[in-house]
């Protein structure tokens, strides 16, 4: 549990302190009743203090943006707020804060009442809204159970009245055979398995259009003349120039001493003939 | 690679006339938007400009483990490309020195962390210099349009060495030191503006063989130029040509006491918008 000057404690040790109605807290002495104390949020007290401090401005200090002119004022206002949310956290000037919110309060006690009373609305919207959206989806839910039933049911009937047919020796033309399975399809939704059959097989198709990569060698533009390839620089001897042996983890990494040779040759020769 | 790098499409130009040309524009543009009183001239500009080129080089040297040299190229490539875009009014050149390096750095993967870049500075300039580095850092990077990539002539001086060492068994050891300290001096000049750097490298390793009496003719007919009918003549054009800007440009150098006299002037008409002493800066910076 925690108190309104900011300060812990158990819960056990409450209920012996609150015999009586009110007593004062144990590290600053300030009288308290027992709704002064709430369950603890953070496990930093600093954050908890922050909170509750900017819980508390933020119910009187609540202008909204269109009740500024211009979207500066509204920042500075903004500004204004967290400078004295700060203040009040790390207790710097507190008189000097508390008279300041005091006074606002008094200069703005209509528009504080009326952007609460908005805020209080709007919370309600929001909240009918949700209760809404769940019914709704809801009814969705059962829509489609009942007609799931309704289809397999059916399909029951239809496979009866097929082996009734059968039973009784009439023989159907091809056609008229197919006719009576394919229209009840016609008009019933797209189950959602169906759906994704479907879309499935769509992306299938499109995959399999696309052309197989082709590997084409790149091609390097010196316009130069050509550095010998990185095979055999070592055969021509050129790494006996370059003193720096590869140890064993860089050899294994990949690296050799043709690399490096190569890239040497190569900006040596790039744009030899750089406007000849 | 180089072929398809920012660096050669972007920033390589036909001609001297051309680069001069982009340099007076941004002058021009930046006197125009912010006119001082007693501005510095342009060619007060340009020898500033060079005089901090070489500076660079000298304060990229003093680091240990040594800076490579592609990555001091790399630095000296940046600050001198923010000149083809913006005045030294606006940025000023010692300020570009330090962020120019400290970015080349950074891109080079020389690793250094803000405070280790500082130590090799006096004590009283460290927390200035410091500050105006990371403040100008994203002023650099738009000033180079984001094209970090930068190709050092230095590679491709090796890969010729060592081609000619295998293919023509030629004694380059001499040839290296001469080449790379005749490099550390043309990059200094526009040809890094001209010339991909495999034909700067060409360049230091001819001039080089020239002097110490090498034969390099046979070598680049017979392995590089085989296949190009025209190329031996062209390639030796181009050589001279940037023999000769390099000699042109070795007489330019400013003396102790004249920078330092344009460095005075340059601090009365600065915009102060973009000094990282004045007040002003840092409201500027935080609106980036």
């Amino acid at each position: 549990m925690i108190n309104e000057c900011g300060h812990k404690m158990c819960e056990n040790c409450m209920n012996t302190i609150f015999t009586r109605p009110t007593a004062p807290c144990p590290e600053c002495g300030q009288p308290l009743k027992k709704s002064d104390y709430r369950e603890r949020q953070f496990d930093d007290m600093y954050i908890e203090r922050d909170v509750n401090i900017r819980k508390e401005i933020m119910r009187d200090f609540n202008k909204r943006e269109e009740d500024f002119d211009t979207l500066e004022e509204y920042n500075d206002y903004l500004e204004n707020v967290e400078e004295m949310i700060h203040k009040r956290v790390n207790n710097i000037n507190i008189l000097e804060i508390s008279s300041e919110i005091e006074k606002y309060k008094k200069d703005n006690r209509d528009q504080i009442y009326r952007n609460r009373r908005k805020q209080e609305q709007e919370i309600r919207d929001t909240q009918d809204k949700f209760d809404r959206d769940i019914t709704d989806a809801e009814i969705r839910r059962d829509e489609r159970r009942l007609e799931m039933i309704r289809e397999k049911q059916r399909a029951k009937e239809e496979n009866e009245r097929k082996l009734d047919e059968l039973i009784s020796g009439k023989k159907l033309s091809p056609q008229q055979e197919e006719e009576p399975v394919n229209r009840p399809k016609e008009n019933e939704p797209i189950s959602f398995a169906k759906k994704e059959e479907i879309s499935y097989k769509l992306t299938l198709n499109k995959h399999l259009k696309e052309e197989p990569y082709v590997y084409t060698p790149m091609r390097l533009h010196l316009n130069g003349p050509t550095p010998p390839p990185i095979e055999i620089i070592d055969t021509l001897g050129y790494n006996l120039y370059f003193c720096n042996s590869i140890e064993g983890n860089r050899l294994a990494g990949g690296f050799s001493v043709n690399v490096a040779c190569q890239r040497v040759l190569q900006e040596a020769f790039t744009d030899l003939y750089y406007n000849m | 690679m180089f072929n398809e790098s920012t660096h050669k499409k972007h920033w390589l130009f036909p001609d001297l006339a051309h680069i001069d040309k982009l340099r007076k524009e941004a002058y021009d543009k930046h006197i125009e938007t912010y006119t001082p009183l007693n501005p510095i001239t342009y060619e007060e500009q340009s020898l500033l400009i060079r005089h901090y080129s070489k500076e660079l080089i000298k304060f990229c040297s003093v680091y240990n483990p040594p800076v490579p040299p592609g990555t001091i190229y790399t630095a000296l490539t940046y600050f001198n490309r923010i000149y083809l875009r913006e005045a030294s009014i606006q940025l000023q050149p010692r300020d570009m020195m330090f962020s120019c390096a400290y970015l080349a750095f950074k891109v080079d993967e020389y690793n250094l962390s803000i405070d280790q870049f500082l130590k090799v500075l006096p004590k009283e300039m460290q927390s200035l210099v410091g500050h105006t580095v990371i403040s100008f850092e994203l002023t650099v990077m738009s000033a180079l349009n984001c094209e970090l990539a930068v190709y050092s002539p230095y590679r491709p001086l090796h890969g010729l060495l060592t081609d000619m060492k295998v293919r023509h068994s030629e004694e380059v050891e001499l040839l290296k030191d001469k080449s790379e300290k005749y490099l550390s001096l043309s990059i200094l000049t526009d040809v890094i503006f001209l010339y991909p750097p495999s034909q700067i490298a060409l360049c230091a390793i001819y001039i080089s063989c020239e002097d110490l009496g090498i034969d390099i003719e046979q070598y680049m007919t017979e392995c590089l130029f085989s296949d190009q009918p025209d190329g031996m003549k062209q390639a030796i054009k181009i050589v001279r040509t940037q023999d000769e800007i390099l000699k042109q440009h070795n007489n330019k150098y400013l003396g102790d006491s004249e920078w330092k006299i344009i460095e005075e002037k340059l601090g009365k008409c600065r915009n102060p918008e973009f000094d990282p002493r004045d007040p002003n800066f840092t409201f500027r910076n935080k609106q980036i």
